[in-house]
């Protein structure tokens, strides 16, 4: 068939689909040619993450450092060493070389050690000490103390010790030694320590360490993103085919032991949000009658395929597709701000309860309809820039060792302020399970 | 669909292998300024355009160009739609002289105005104009031969 066409028109036509596909060498080339600044892109990681462990260490130092310092000073003072060396306490001392160094610092085994030296040998002493020990084990750098208490009940002891302990805060203990006998001062000192041993053991449950109340954790979540309601917020029509898609959030977790039950959290997350509408009939139209706008500046209007009266419609429409599909994806930079409750665990497991809320920092924000004939993007023109959720999980946490821990953290998060007016009531939400590996220090 | 357009500006496969190349370090090193304005299709159908022009533009600078009247005609052919496969058709393009190449592939093909070409090619207007129509005369001329062979055969 001969047709008169004009030149520039055939060329069009004709280019506009040129694909092709040029040979893998061009690639590598282009690989091995920016894998150099590849690189770069690793240390914004460890840039981030390293600026706010440097702040995060430098807030701790200033106001709680000082506390093993003080420890440390007030020890040595007080200690009185007297001597021989028996077969007995040296079995003592061995048992408690070995059995304490395992968890506590070294000033508190040489402290016991030189207060199973200062009493005199004794056999029932060593058999007294030896059921201690057992208790030792279990309250690690409070060992010491429980065994001043073994020795109160021991009626023969000549010296008396008195214990003070300043609670949580700072585990100073002052020791002194009293030479008098009088068997009131016994009776005294010995509540003071059995209170202390009641506390010792109720803390020993939540906190083996004390001292260790920041964190730090490098964070990932798998996300899965809903609304309370069935409705667009793209358009009116498209009510009941929106869909929420899986995405992903990281970055950092910072949190701070306030005491026993309560810490709080922050950090710096990236979230991001998917939601899809399939099967949509996409019509060219010259009103823009959704929230979107595409680049080209060109309008569509939507309807919902399942819909049943879209069947009416389609004779008189110029339906560009059946079929499109309507991805839209936003993600924010996500400051938390949580409340963690402990609930229930051992010292290996622990369970937290979280509430708390974010504020949230649009970072993206993008629309793509795509059909069989055509590609789209644009973007949302309803969304608020700063946005805020409000949060709700449950923290698993498993200490792996004094410093680490591993926690897995389901979260719920409701968002409050996503879309600044007519999103036809969708307001959505996302399940995620967030997880991560804490530093504590 | 970007080496595609590297193709349409090039001289041949080995140049549009280049500036696919070129474009693409060009790409990874300025993303950070590409700022979500306008579609990210179209942000990396600019920065190859743009390699391409600066590769020829650098090539033509000397060569005298005659301005020739300002002449809006339409050229026609006569061809037929099926024998004239996307390979030719790119190969007709590809060997047109560099400046009537990229004038007719900027104008035509990714609808710049004569106002914009004269801009990134740093021409008159005038000039995008006649190259332009030259581009569409030397098209024309080889399409008809084409086809005579076409018919002799």
């Amino acid at each position: 068939m001969n047709t008169k066409k004009n030149i520039d028109r055939l060329f069009q036509e004709r280019l506009k689909n040129l694909e092709a596909t040029p040979k893998k060498k061009v690639w590598k080339e282009i690989e091995s040619k920016i894998t150099k600044k590849k690189r770069k892109i690793y240390p914004f990681w460890w840039v981030s993450s390293g600026i706010a462990a440097s702040l995060i260490i430098g807030f701790s130092l200033f106001p709680f450092g000082n506390s093993i310092d003080n420890f440390k000073k007030n020890y040595p003072e007080e200690i009185i060493t007297k001597t021989p060396a028996t077969t007995i306490e040296s079995f003592v001392k061995e048992s408690f070389e070995t059995k304490i160094v395992r968890k506590s610092e070294k000033e508190v085994t040489s402290i016991s050690n030189k207060k199973v030296i200062k009493n005199q040998r004794n056999n029932r002493l060593a058999t007294r000490v030896n059921s201690a020990n057992k208790e030792v084990k279990e309250t690690s750098n409070n060992g010491a103390e429980t065994i001043e208490k073994q020795f109160f009940e021991e009626e023969k002891i000549p010296a008396v010790i008195k214990v003070v302990l300043e609670k949580k805060k700072e585990n100073i203990i002052i020791i002194t030694k009293n030479t008098a006998n009088s068997k009131d001062d016994k009776g005294s000192n010995k509540i003071d320590i059995e209170r202390f041993i009641e506390d010792a053991k109720e803390e020993k449950t939540i906190e083996s360490s004390n001292k260790k109340s920041w964190s730090i954790a490098p964070v990932f979540a798998l996300l899965n993103s809903d609304s309370f309601t069935n409705t667009s917020s793209i358009n009116s029509r498209l009510s009941g085919s929106t869909k929420g898609k899986n995405s992903i959030s990281y970055g950092v977790q910072i949190a701070y032991q306030i005491n026993k039950k309560w810490s709080i959290q922050s950090g710096l997350q990236l979230q991001e949000m998917n939601f899809k509408n399939n099967q949509i009939v996409v019509i060219s139209s010259s009103t823009n009658t959704s929230n979107i706008t595409f680049n080209s500046d060109e309008t569509f209007a939507f309807e919902n395929n399942s819909d049943a009266s879209f069947d009416n419609l389609l004779p008189a429409s110029n339906a560009i597709s059946l079929n499109g599909e309507l991805t839209q994806n936003y993600s924010y930079y996500e400051i938390p701000l949580e409340i963690k409750y402990y609930l229930i665990g051992q010292t290996k497991f622990r369970t937290h309860l979280i509430g708390g809320f974010s504020t949230l920092f649009l970072k993206e924000n993008k629309i793509r309809l795509s059909t069989p004939s055509l590609i789209e993007d644009g973007k949302a023109t309803n969304l608020n820039s700063i946005n805020f959720s409000g949060n709700l999980g449950l923290d698993l946490n498993y200490t792996l060792n004094t410093n680490w821990s591993v926690h897995i953290n389901p979260m719920f998060k409701a968002q409050l302020n996503t879309f600044n007016n007519n999103s036809n009531g969708f307001s959505p939400f996302n399940i995620g399970v967030y997880t991560g590996i804490h530093y504590q220090f | 669909m970007l080496f595609g357009i590297s193709l349409k500006y090039s001289r041949n496969y080995q140049d549009a292998e280049d500036t696919l190349q070129d474009s693409f370090l060009i790409i990874f090193d300025k993303i950070k300024q590409y700022n979500n304005k306008g579609s990210f299709e179209g942000w990396l159908k600019r920065i190859i355009i743009n390699t391409a022009l600066q590769k020829y533009r650098k090539k033509n600078h000397l060569q005298l160009i005659k301005e020739v009247p300002d002449t809006e005609e339409v050229v026609e052919v006569d061809f037929e739609d099926t024998h004239l496969d996307i390979g030719f058709l790119l190969k007709l393009v590809q060997e047109l002289p560099d400046k009537y190449r990229l004038v007719f592939n900027l104008y035509v093909l990714d609808s710049y105005s004569h106002k914009e070409i004269s801009k990134m090619l740093n021409i008159s207007e005038g000039t995008s104009k006649s190259n332009l129509s030259r581009a569409r005369k030397k098209l024309k001329e080889k399409l008809e031969k084409h086809q005579q062979r076409e018919q002799n055969a």
